[in-house]
Formats: structure tokens, C-alpha cells, sequence
């Protein structure tokens, strides 16, 4: 499985130990975008894992010095997509794996909110998903974004923005896939954030 | 030797600045009452990255409130797992990787 073949030079033992507190590091972030793609948290820990490992053997064809966190969630993306013809992916978060992912917030409110936009996170295309989180949450530039999702800088801009809209009109109209709690409260909720946000310094 | 000290990275100030306010302890009634306070001050932060398409206009104020906050509650949900302890496994795996690997003894 090693991608960087034996071709190339090897590298020293000081390299790979550098290379290799880098990779460490990526670990955290590498779970996190996992967790947006699969859902479920023990099939992402899988995929992370095998990216962590896919990098690792790939180790000698990574240019140290450039970017080794999108390089990383290149490689994560492309285990995803590929995995995904196996099929274990689930289009949708289930409600047990919503739950799951969920971590206990002071704010006794926080994780409704944070539950729905999930799910509705869920009932995005997954093209739109993952610009949107890379952009969004995982602090890549559009351009970085691009090269991990292996497309045009213009086409993850138009997905970031129909993202936000799609999740946006999803989140006001409840239109997310789960009974119980009231969409309004979602929103009011996020809307709190967003008040907080405006206001605190 | 790294890994411990090194899966404490240093999160960007933004972050930070997310986690350190109490998780969120904001309570909603409070935000709701305070329709009156006025919200539309731009204030430039990281959230802007993700209304930055947006004309800058007063009537757009509400809507870019609803994606700063969404963009806020998306940074949060992916930051959670970015600050969960590291599973054993990962790093048991990387060091039975290191032992096989070509070169090392």
C-alpha cells in the first residue's frame, strides 16, 4: 500500500521523526473532518486512521514545508471517496450516531442546536458539505479547499455559498430530518450565538 | 518526546477565543431580549470568512447574523472533535508503522 514507493530517496530518521510530529498533530484535525464526512464516529476514527496511514507510507513523496494539513485531508477525502464504494457510508446521520458525536455542553440549549445543524448538515450534498466545512470550520482557504476537493477555485466558492444557503433555509423551515424538537428553537438558539457574537468583544 | 505535548497545538486566537467563553453559556432568553442592542456594528472577525460574498448592506444585517452564527456553531462542532483526546490507537498504530518501516532496524 505504500504510495511514495521505494523510488524515491529516503529520507533520515530525523526527517521522519519531523514528518512524523507533524502528522501527530494533524490527528485531531484529521478525526474532525472525518466525523463531517461519515457521521459516524467509529467509521470516521477508521477513515482517519487510514489516512494517517496512507500519509505515513506516503511520507517520502510529502514536500516538507508545504502544506501537510491539506495534504492530509486530500488523502483523507480520497480514502473517503473511495471507501465509500464499499458502501459503508451512511448519506444521512443517523439519529444514534447524531447522538453519538454529540458532547456535553454547559448550555444546556447549545447541543439542540448543535444536534440540528448536524442533521441538517447531513441532508447537505456532499460536495457542498465538505467545502463547507473545510471553508468554514477547518480554516482552509478556498483555494487550499479547492486542491484537497480536487476542483475549480470557483466551484468550491459556489458550493460554500449554496451550502450556506441550503443549510440556512433547512435550519429555518425545521425541514431537518427529526421530530421532537422544534426547528424554531434551533435557530433561536443559533441566533443567541450569533447575538453574542455581534456584542462580546 | 512529542506526542503528548504535541497533540496540545496551539489553536488559532478565534478558537480560543470560542472555547474560552464558557461553552457557550449564553442563555438564549438573554440574547432574544436584547433585540434592541444594536447589531449591525460590523465588526470584522474570522467569522466574516464565511459571509464574505455578501454585499455589505444594512438590510442583509439580519442575514448575516443567522450565517455568523451558523458559521460559529460549524467551527464549534468541528472544533470539538479537533479537542477530544486522541484515541490510544492512532498513535499505537503509528508506532508499530514506524517499527516496520524500511530502514530502521
Amino acid at each position: 500500500m505504500p504510495v511514495g514507493g521505494a523510488a524515491r530517496p529516503v529520507r533520515s530518521a530525523a526527517e521522519d521523526e519531523a514528518f512524523k510530529r507533524e502528522l501527530v498533530q494533524l490527528i485531531p484535525h484529521l478525526r474532525a473532518f472525518a466525523r463531517t464526512l461519515c457521521g459516524d464516529a467509529t467509521a470516521a476514527d477508521d477513515l482517519a486512521q487510514d489516512a494517517m496511514m496512507k500519509a505515513w507510507d506516503a511520507r517520502n513523496s510529502f514536500q516538507m514545508g508545504t502544506n501537510m494539513k491539506a495534504w492530509t485531508f486530500m488523502i483523507l477525502r480520497n480514502q473517503f471517496y473511495s471507501e465509500k464504494r464499499r458502501s459503508w457510508r451512511q448519506t444521512q446521520l443517523d439519529q444514534e450516531a447524531a447522538e453519538r458525536t454529540l458532547v456535553a455542553v454547559d448550555d444546556p440549549e447549545a447541543p439542540v442546536a448543535l444536534d440540528e445543524l448536524r442533521l441538517s448538515l447531513g441532508m447537505l450534498p456532499p460536495e457542498q458539505r465538505e467545502a463547507l466545512i473545510l471553508v468554514g470550520a477547518g480554516g482552509f482557504a478556498y483555494e487550499e479547499a479547492a486542491e484537497i476537493c480536487n476542483c475549480a477555485v470557483g466551484t468550491v466558492k459556489s458550493r460554500v455559498s449554496r451550502a450556506r444557503r441550503a443549510l440556512h433555509a433547512i435550519l429555518d423551515d425545521g425541514a431537518y430530518d427529526r421530530d421532537g424538537a422544534s426547528a424554531g428553537d434551533a435557530m433561536r438558539s443559533i441566533l443567541a450565538d450569533a447575538e453574542r457574537l455581534s456584542t462580546v468583544r | 518526546m512529542g506526542p503528548k505535548r504535541s497533540l496540545m497545538e496551539p489553536v488559532p486566537l478565534f478558537r480560543r477565543f470560542l472555547h474560552s467563553e464558557a461553552n457557550w453559556n449564553l442563555r438564549r432568553g438573554r440574547a432574544l431580549s436584547g433585540e434592541n442592542t444594536p447589531r449591525g456594528r460590523p465588526r470584522e472577525r474570522d467569522a466574516e470568512n464565511m459571509i464574505e460574498q455578501l454585499p455589505p448592506s444594512a438590510a442583509l444585517d439580519e442575514a448575516r447574523l443567522r450565517q455568523q452564527a451558523i458559521g460559529a456553531r460549524l467551527r464549534q462542532m468541528f472544533d470539538e472533535v479537533v479537542n477530544e483526546p486522541v484515541p490510544d490507537e492512532f498513535l499505537d498504530i503509528l508506532r508499530q508503522a514506524d517499527k516496520r518501516s524500511p530502514e530502521k532496524g
